[in-house]
């Protein structure tokens, strides 16, 4: 499971970072290593960025690069990850989740979308709206 | 310690950001201190001094960094720094209510061979959590000084001292974090070898150059070269990263530093206990409102908007203080000077434009004024939080909503508030949309234009204006993205600080600094470029004054029997400069330039105009109002309006064309010159030609469209 499934309010432990280099190290850096335990705080409007408490401070990650980190479900946290993260969780990373991306433009919050990826917004865009609509 | 007198020890402050490490700074070093700026790099560079039992100290205030990688600038001019300038000592300000975070940077430096003290800053604010730290224990248990501070009230910092000089006296502890078995066998092997040059390690120590080597640090790697045997210990090191990857289940670099957090653990399980308050903290209460999906952007605006309100019904009244004061400087020197080039110079050219950028200060010291209070509350990331989603899809970043909103005040303040991104691709983004918001300085010429042209709606078009530039800045960002900015956006990974009550003493040194770069850098550019414009203006000088002024008096009298002597005389004066202007080498440049502006509709008087709107926009309406021979007397345009409505070359599509290439031509110099300090050279220059080509392009593509719509 990865982080970016987790709803706010739920509190996780990390697995690993899934991605080397630079971004992985930063990630790393900042505190999530495997075994550290953390909870998100909340997330900004249209899906925005999340705020996620970890080693007893807050970082601020966008959900493309929370989608980078596996965690587990902290014991006794009670969530089920959303029907679109479930979707989501299915794509591997790739670098077009970080280019600029007009999903924004279509999606609402979770939930409320009733066609994804497949209107009018998402066909005049065609590929950045791909990797989500499998 | 007798030696100590005759010598300087040199201090490198270092730490996380939000640490208080600046409010360290100021009350070690009081007001003794300057800015500049890192060799060949934007990264701020504050230095200061001061003595302490009689020894001298030289203080060097490093960037907030959160690790010693090769992530961002900062990271790397900061460890260039202490590998380059080997200072006698870091001293390292430490957040105490976030010591495992902070540590992770303090053991790096002490893995540099450098001595390290700890200053274990807010203590206050750890103990109000909860916090109780044991600062002997936890210093004996990773063999660095630890003081307790409080920056923001100069508390400790005599002990911090002290245990600086014992520290350069003792020199180095020795004492590392242990990375377990399997690591430090290979690490031993790394570091006999680079040992075997000893120049090398003499410059980077070898464990700690053998530790990077593991961690797959690109600048490490390529530091080798300079090693004797570089390629060996490279293939070396690639093979250990190969085996503990394989032995492990998972990069080298990440082993690492689970290894660090882990040895913090242990340190800190020991030395630190937390007594639980049940006290709901003031920040989540806060946040629960400022950062909420959905009246968190509203507030936001809010803010912005009462910001925007302050700055200019505050600043105005100084403003205008100053306006004043130079106008009667100018009054004053035209009274006492016997008229001639000095004078001319003095007056027109420096006070011209000199003046007018001083004008701006006050703006200036507003708006960081401000920008400081919502940086040091915490407030800022907060406002990249809620606006990133927006700015990212176009390729900016939460952090450029700020200069973005500051460019339709004034551009150069802006460009230097996009000193709060740290990666510099998304800096130099941010700082090419800043210029398509409209500042200030344009207002005036689309009111000119549009109350001339579009008497009906005139409203509506600027408006229209002002939201074209908010387009294209967006579009002309994903070009650009896509183009000479091409790569991976930064991820965006940014701590949430809790809320902080600033300090009187912060704030003001931090717009004093801002403040003073402003002056002396736009001062200097904008002095050289006045007198540049006023040169082009002025000569060559036409020769027979008299005669040509007894002309157009002749002239006047003809085309206006019944004017008053005084009405007369203006209008003389009037020709007068129009004819120097035109005949000046500006006039020449105008009229030279007219094949390329010819397709936009513009005739030559417009071009003329156009080249101190360079120096400043709102001298564009002055500079027609000379060439349109039109009275501008004291806040009255209509004359100037009317002139340009009677001209038979202009119509309203050809008023909305020289808009839109006014929207989109370069800044004015005093913003290119603070494009110049923060981003550089080549892209000032850059800014220079892409503006200057889009606005016309995207001139000429509304003159072409409007001339089959409406056939004008």
């Amino acid at each position: 499971m990865r982080l970016s499934d987790l709803n706010p309010g739920t509190s996780f432990s990390v697995v690993r970072v899934m991605i080397g280099g630079q971004i992985g190290k930063r990630l790393a850096d900042m505190g999530f290593t495997e075994g550290a335990e953390g909870l998100i705080v909340r997330g900004a409007f249209m899906h925005g960025p999340l705020q996620i408490r970890i080693r007893g401070y807050d970082i601020l990650i966008r959900r493309g690069e929370a989608h980078l980190i596996e965690v587990k479900l902290a014991e006794g946290a009670q969530t089920e990850p959303s029907a679109e993260a479930e979707a989501q969780a299915q794509t591997p990373y790739s670098t077009s989740a970080l280019r600029p991306n007009f999903q924004f433009l279509q999606e609402g919050r979770p939930g409320y979308r009733i066609r994804h990826g497949k209107g009018r917004m998402a066909r005049f865009f065609g590929r950045d709206t791909d990797c989500c609509g499998k | 310690m007798s030696q100590n007198t005759e010598r300087t020890i040199r201090i490198a402050l270092a730490g996380n950001p939000n640490a208080g490490k600046t409010s360290m700074f100021n009350a070690l070093t009081g007001s003794h201190h300057k800015v500049g700026n890192y060799p060949g790099v934007t990264v701020e560079k504050r230095e200061g001094s001061l003595e302490y039992r009689g020894t001298k100290f030289h203080l060097i205030d490093l960037p907030g960094i959160y690790s010693l990688t090769a992530y961002s600038l900062d990271e790397v001019v900061t460890r260039d720094f202490v590998l380059d300038e080997k200072p006698d000592i870091v001293v390292d300000v430490l957040d105490s209510t976030n010591l495992e975070r902070n540590l992770y940077l303090c053991l790096q430096f002490q893995e540099l061979g450098i001595p390290v003290v700890a200053a274990l800053n807010m203590s206050d604010e750890a103990e109000q959590n909860g916090l109780l730290i044991d600062a002997n224990m936890l210093s004996r248990t990773l063999g660095i000084p630890m003081i307790k501070t409080v920056g923001t009230e100069g508390k400790g910092k005599e002990a911090l001292l002290d245990a600086v000089l014992e520290a350069v006296e003792a020199g180095s502890s020795g004492k590392m974090p242990n990375y377990g078995t399997e690591i430090e066998a290979k690490l031993a092997l790394l570091e006999a070898g680079l040992k075997s040059d000893a120049v090398f390690s003499d410059k980077y120590p070898p464990r700690w150059m053998a530790i990077k080597l593991i961690e797959n640090d690109e600048h490490a790697i390529a530091t080798l070269s300079q090693h004797g045997s570089g390629a060996k210990l490279k293939a070396q090191a690639e093979e250990y990263r190969a085996w503990l990857s394989k032995h492990f289940g998972k990069d080298a670099e990440i082993i690492i530093t689970e290894q660090r957090y882990g040895y913090i653990r242990g340190a800190l399980k020991e030395a630190v206990k937390k007594i639980p308050r049940f006290k709901a903290s003031v920040t989540e209460s806060i946040d629960k409102v400022l950062m909420n999906e959905f009246l968190g952007l509203p507030v936001f605006f809010l803010i912005i908007w009462g910001i925007f309100k302050l700055t200019f019904a505050v600043g105005e009244f100084p403003v205008q203080l100053l306006e004043r004061f130079f106008a009667g400087l100018s009054s004053l020197l035209m009274a006492a000077l016997p008229a001639g080039f000095f004078r001319s110079l003095l007056v027109d050219g420096i006070i011209a434009g000199v003046g007018g950028v001083f004008s701006f200060v006050p703006l200036i010291v507003m708006l960081f004024l401000s920008l400081s209070i919502l940086e040091d509350t915490g407030y800022m990331s907060r406002a990249a939080f809620l606006t990133d989603k927006f700015l990212h899809a176009f390729g900016l970043h939460g952090q450029s909503f700020m200069p973005l909103m500051l460019g339709f005040g004034c551009t150069v303040p802006a460009i230097m508030a996009t000193r709060t991104l740290k990666s510099p691709r998304d800096r130099i983004a941010t700082i090419l949309a800043v210029p398509f918001m409209s500042c200030g300085a344009k207002l005036p010429v689309y009111v000119l234009l549009a109350g001339a042209f579009f008497t009906k709606n005139p409203g509506n078009v600027v408006m229209a204006i002002y939201l074209a530039g908010v387009i294209l800045s967006m579009v002309s960002t994903v070009f650009l993205r896509k183009t000479v900015l091409k790569g991976q956006t930064t991820p965006f990974v940014m701590e949430l600080p809790p809320y902080r009550m600033p300090t009187v003493r912060g704030i003001f040194w931090h717009v004093w600094d801002k403040t003073w770069q402003y002056v002396k850098k736009a001062g200097t550019v904008i002095l050289a470029a006045s007198v540049l414009i006023w040169v082009i203006t002025t000569f060559p000088q036409v020769g027979n004054e008299s005669e040509l002024a007894s002309r157009f008096a002749d002239e006047a009298r003809i085309e206006a029997p019944a004017a008053a002597q005084e009405q007369l005389d203006g209008i003389v004066a009037a020709r007068l400069s129009e004819y120097r202007l035109e005949h000046s080498i500006a006039g020449s440049i105008g009229k030279f330039l007219t094949p390329v502006i010819q397709p936009l509709g513009f005739n030559w008087k417009i071009g003329v105009a156009l080249i101190p709107g360079f120096t400043a926009k709102e001298l564009v309406v002055s500079t027609l109002g000379i060439l349109y021979g039109a009275q501008i007397d004291a806040g009255d345009g209509a004359s100037l309006q009317d002139a340009l409505r009677n001209d038979p070359r202009m119509n309203p599509l050809v008023a909305l064309t020289l808009m839109v290439f006014i929207l989109v031509m370069p800044p004015c110099f005093a913003s290119l010159a603070t494009i110049r300090a923060e981003a550089g050279n080549r892209w000032m220059l850059f800014q220079v030609g892409y503006s200057l080509t889009l606005a016309w392009v995207l001139a000429f593509l509304v003159r072409a469209a409007g001339s089959l719509l409406t056939g004008m």
